[in-house]
């Protein structure tokens, strides 16, 4: 189905700038094989797959060398128009994928550009739906779909045209572990019905017992090539799978006071509630991980953390006062929030002028910048070297470097992070791993990681809130105890 | 969570999406036209009884946001420059104007408007560009409020203030990034999704029935009379 041979490719402008995106690669893939790409950021994955439906070279531009025939069509020759009737490319950002204004819309966009006659798109829409179990979200608008349910449609709208190959670009990063569950299950079943599936991907999760077959890239490269598990190791190897420290006890060497404390905490949103009487408190030196599925109320939480939210009932305290009654320049000193995507904070044109933005603003307003200790940010976090790029510039991992760095330069007491390990690769979650508990020994402040990621949140975090339907359902350490052990 | 069901739209239980944005037109053209008090008031009470009959859930208040200041503006504007009486009218005709779009957009969905738009063989580029700013205006409105989140647990004032006029880099330069990067996204997707390939089949649409006509024709002399008995004077 896909044969590349000495396959190389540079994205334009980048001529003796950046290395080759894909670097003289030579790859086979069979019909009915399900492939998966692993690999660090900015390693090719995205490019590979951009290159089987010709985005890459038609769509980019930039220099192309080798053989790349996907379906007996030489890719070099043959525009995306025809290509995509071969290969389905789902891509990650699955708000530009989805651009009609329903589901059945999508699927019709489609099938209008096919050769199945206009009576039969009825029966494929239904068979399609009903194949990912998604029949009752025909009518609805892709964009209040949840995250899972938008990659299922993304896919449906992809499979109705029934292709022999299908390539997803990191369909699992931004799921839950029920809608993962879903996905997994609709792309075995597409493997089933004989279709060639790739996923490009980072995370390592049990969708890999259906694979086939197992690549990791590094640097443009195809590193390894075998079996899943034997994939296990080089990933290891490589960091792409993080070995997280072991967990540890908290340790005090400070006063431990209570710095946050929600009481009864309800939002309602639509007049439905989104978070519920939810209440706990937070001390100094506790690192906290707040988990739960998509839609539980979890980033609501954040906000009313952040003061951004005030609750419609109940207490959202700091050392005793109201939070959304603070002023901004007096909370962020208390409460410093990132945010999942850092692109939202970026707004200079250098990585230093980002990071010293915010002490900058409160420096005007009287409250003294700490210098030494942003100067020992720009260390921690590796920030050195990239002071005077632009911040839009840099790998994923980078950019989430700096935004956390610039929220930690207002020397915050509590550092609130939503989904900080989303869509990053093995080794930087390893990084964040080691790094968050050592600031918050050193710093004596409290730490709230909103994640899906359970083993970054056993290696990170020493207690456990789960909510589920905007409701506490559970609150408990997570430090093993010797039974675990 | 699990969503419930969202019923299939029934086929004639609504009018043709052609005679809607037709009416739709008719009705946003008349209050255009309109001279005398009189009718303008008239207009907005039939406005309001077709808001609550047709209209498909509450309207947003972010969309009140907007429209309120603009309105309060165009009043002060005109009562400087004109007097109470002109800013009074104007006011009134645009707040006409706002309820009649918001019915328009209540009633017809962006895909039903594609659809009558391609019956009536406008070009599909130019539809789906008409299309895709429907869909992408309120994704940009949520990708904002997400800066604006951002930026303020940051500790800056963004909010639209006269005193913050020089801190709304910090939320329109991720803006701008942002939007060139969906937009890239969107190009690449289209492409992906074979844009490019002209389609070769279009879905059967529900044919134009009698009461679709009647409602055409009902909608001409309304308009009709409207404009006659306002010439005419009391």
């Amino acid at each position: 189905m896909i044969h590349l041979k000495n396959a190389a490719y540079r994205y334009p402008g980048r001529h003796g700038i950046a290395p080759w995106a894909l670097d003289r690669i030579d790859l086979d893939v069979r019909q009915g094989e399900y492939v998966v790409i692993f690999g660090p950021n900015g390693s090719g994955k995205s490019t590979l797959i951009s290159l089987f439906n010709g985005l890459v070279p038609h769509f980019f531009g930039g220099d192309f060398s080798g053989d790349a025939l996907v379906c007996n069509r030489l890719v070099s020759e043959t525009p995306p128009a025809v290509l995509s009737r071969q290969v389905a490319v789902v891509l990650q950002n699955t708000d530009a994928y989805l651009f009609c204004g329903t589901v059945e819309a999508e699927l019709l966009f489609g099938l209008e550009r096919s050769p199945i006659p206009a009576p039969q798109f009825g029966r494929t829409i239904q068979e399609t739906l009903s194949f990912f179990g998604i029949e009752h979200l025909r009518y609805r608008a892709p964009h209040d779909l949840s995250g899972g349910e938008k990659h299922l449609a993304a896919i449906a709208s992809a499979l109705c045209l029934k292709p022999p190959i299908v390539a997803l670009d990191e369909p699992f990063a931004h799921l839950d572990a029920p809608n993962r569950g879903r996905l997994r299950q609709a792309l075995a079943a597409v493997h089933r019905s004989g279709t060639t599936v790739i996923v490009a991907e980072h995370l390592v999760d049990d969708f890999l017992l259906d694979a086939d077959r197992c690549l990791v890239m590094e640097s443009g490269r195809v590193t390894f090539d075998g079996t899943p598990k034997a994939v296990l190791r080089p990933l290891k190897e490589t960091g792409l799978v993080p070995r997280y420290p072991q967990p540890t006890e908290d340790t005090f060497p400070f006063a431990r006071e209570s710095l946050l404390e929600l009481s009864n905490v309800t939002f309602r949103r639509d007049g439905r509630p989104v978070l519920d009487k939810v209440s706990f408190t937070l001390k100094a030196g506790e690192r906290v991980a707040v988990t739960g599925p998509n839609g539980s109320g979890k980033t609501t939480l954040v906000k009313i953390l952040g003061g951004l939210l005030k609750p419609h009932h109940g207490s959202a305290l700091w050392c005793g006062e109201d939070i959304h009654g603070m002023p901004p320049a007096k909370r962020v000193r208390h409460i410093g929030v990132s945010f999942q995507n850092p692109n939202d904070q970026f707004f200079k044109v250098r990585v230093e002028d980002e990071v010293w933005a915010g002490p900058k603003l409160l420096e005007k307003k009287g409250i003294a910048a700490d210098r030494d200790w942003i100067e020992h940010l720009f260390d921690l976090f590796g920030l050195r070297p990239l002071a005077k790029q632009s911040p839009y510039r840099l790998s994923e991992g980078e950019k989430k470097r700096v935004a956390v760095a610039s929220v930690l330069a207002m020397n915050p007491q509590v550092l609130v992070l939503d989904e900080p390990t989303a869509g990053q690769d093995g080794r930087f979650r390893r990084e964040l791993a080691e790094l968050l508990p050592r600031i918050v020994r050193s710093r004596g402040i409290a730490l709230v990681v909103v994640t899906h990621d359970t083993d970054f949140a056993r290696a990170v975090c020493s207690r456990r809130l789960v909510l589920d339907q905007g409701r506490l359902v559970e609150d408990r350490s997570m430090v093993p105890t010797a039974e675990d052990a | 969570m699990e969503w419930e069901p969202v019923p299939a739209p029934r086929p004639g239980a609504r009018l043709d999406p052609r005679v809607r944005l037709f009416l739709g037109v008719l009705i946003i053209t008349a209050v255009m036209l309109t001279r005398t008090r009189p009718a303008l008031i008239g207009e907005s009470l039939l406005l309001a009884l077709g808001l609550m009959a047709f209209g498909r859930g509450k309207i947003r208040r972010s969309s009140l946001h907007l429209i309120w200041p603009t309105v309060g503006t165009v009043f002060v504007i005109s009562l400087l420059a004109f007097g109470l009486e002109i800013a009074a009218d104007l006011s009134h005709r645009l707040v006409n104007l706002f309820a009649a779009s918001v019915l328009f957009f209540q009633t017809l969905t962006p895909e039903e408007l594609a659809v009558a738009l391609r019956s009536m063989k406008v070009p599909y580029p130019v539809i789906f560009m008409l299309l895709t700013a429907l869909r992408y205006v309120p994704l940009l409105g949520r990708t904002l409020r997400n800066i604006y989140d951002a930026q303020t647990a940051r500790g800056i004032d963004v909010r639209l203030r006269l005193t913050n006029v020089p801190r709304l880099t910090a939320l329109l330069m991720p803006l701008l990034v942002q939007a060139f990067m969906l937009a890239e996204n969107l190009a690449m997707a289209m492409e992906s999704r074979g844009f490019s390939r002209p389609a070769q089949s279009e879905p059967q649409r529900h044919p134009f029935t009698l009461r679709d006509l009647v409602w055409v024709v009902l909608g001409i002399l309304a308009f009709a009379g409207l404009l006659f008995w306002e010439r005419r004077g009391p």
